[in-house]
């Protein structure tokens, strides 16, 4: 907890993982941030049915552990789903992932980590 | 006095959880109406057209960002906390959790950047949507920048690359609007680089109404849904872990409490044991 206290400060942008709906949305309210050029990383994915789940996972892995500039990671429900065993056993403070729903998949409560957590808490 | 503790955790947590779902509920519909306007945007636009990934602007940066603070906990759940915090160990609550909200930085830039020339440019804010024709002559004047800006470097000949049609139409009003204008060519500079830092500009100068609408939804879910739920998430994790912690303290305390009441059944039966055999010191024992 300590060290993601120091950390924090620096974390200022949104992540997104989703279809392309749902990232061309979230980048129209300015979310979206590209670094400068030498690496030139971006803050967003868009996954497609082409789209395989390997760059999905290296797109959490980017967003959640090796860039410090990140506090929360949207991703779509049914894009976490094909991650769904890394973000189960996701548990740092920073960045906080929160699952959003798409288009064509609309919010369902059962596979909310939150909700779950809530079942586990009180189903004990 | 355990129970207590672990029932006033769990009334917060519930709490919690109803504002958990209220803004799962409403982030649901704000999206809903998203998807709608990007989809009627797209229905309505030129064939082989979408507003989509094509149009990303490579340099984007965000103007919306993050800023996460320490706070403590605040209201009625203080109260309580602060009453239970007197009776047990400090370290058990940590006491603050991290609360996210968004910002916009340019709109912060703009204010202090106000305040320090006490200048009148720059008091458009990302949030603050001018109305339609205000718009329109916003767009002029900064197509009118950015038009000074290339014939300054390129020379009067320079010919804009991709949205030559659309510009083209607007350079007239724009010169017009620009040579009334009286506002210095700093100031209109830094003015044309907030207004272009506005993701909509990616997708052309007139786009669509719906694509606008979705914008505003969009900026609501970033502003006031997004950062609450994280909130709220990080701070139901917490209690978990105090509820949990608080339950584990029970279940010791229970177990002390049985050990203490079986070697105290022991301890009565022999001093029983001895009370038949009549000795007084037992008594006084007892």
């Amino acid at each position: 907890m300590a060290a993601s206290q120091a950390d924090y400060k620096d974390r200022q942008f949104l992540a997104v993982i989703g279809d392309e709906d749902s990232v061309t949305g979230l980048l129209l309210a300015g979310i979206g941030h590209v670094t400068n050029p030498p690496d030139s990383q971006k803050n967003f994915l868009v996954v497609d049915s082409k789209t395989e789940t390997a760059a999905i996972e290296a797109a959490f892995e980017s967003f959640t552990t090796q860039r410090k500039d990140i506090g929360i990671v949207l991703i779509n429900q049914h894009v976490a789903d094909k991650i769904r065993y890394r973000i189960d056993t996701y548990t740092a403070a920073f960045p906080t992932i929160l699952e959003i729903p798409s288009k064509e998949h609309p919010y369902d409560p059962e596979k909310d980590s939150v909700l779950r957590r809530v079942r586990r808490l009180f189903g004990e | 006095m355990d129970q207590d503790h672990i029932d006033s955790l769990l009334e917060r947590y519930l709490h919690l959880l109803h504002e958990y779902t209220s803004l799962r509920e409403e982030l649901a519909t704000l999206q809903i109406g998203m998807y709608q306007n990007i989809a009627r945007a797209n229905f309505a636009a030129e064939r082989g057209l979408r507003f989509g990934q094509d149009y990303y602007d490579d340099r984007m940066q965000a103007s919306r960002r993050l800023a996460i603070s320490y706070q403590s906990r605040d209201q009625a759940q203080d109260q309580s906390e602060s009453e239970s915090r007197d009776k047990r160990d400090p370290t058990v609550l940590s006491g603050v959790v991290p609360s996210f909200t968004v910002i916009s930085p340019a709109a912060a830039a703009c204010v202090s950047s106000l305040a320090a020339k006490d200048s009148k440019v720059g008091v458009e804010t990302p949030d603050s949507r001018p109305h339609p024709e205000a718009e329109v002559e916003a767009d002029s004047m900064e197509q009118s920048a950015v038009e000074t800006t290339k014939t300054e470097e390129a020379g009067s000949a320079s010919t804009p690359s991709s949205r030559a049609s659309i510009v083209s139409k607007s350079m007239e009003d724009a010169e017009a609007t620009a040579s009334e204008n009286s506002v210095p060519e700093v100031e209109e500079g830094r003015a044309t680089q907030q207004k272009s830092n506005d993701p909509i500009r990616w997708f052309g100068l007139l786009t669509p109404v719906p694509l606008r609408q979705a914008q505003t939804q969009s900026i609501r879910v970033i502003e006031h849904v997004i950062p609450r739920l994280a909130s709220v998430n990080v701070e139901m994790a917490e209690v978990e872990i105090e509820v949990r912690r608080a339950r584990k303290r029970r279940a010791k305390a229970a177990a002390a409490a049985a050990a203490i009441r079986l070697s105290q059944q022991g301890g009565r039966e022999q001093e029983a044991g001895a009370r038949t055999e009549g000795s007084p010191t037992s008594d006084i024992c007892a």
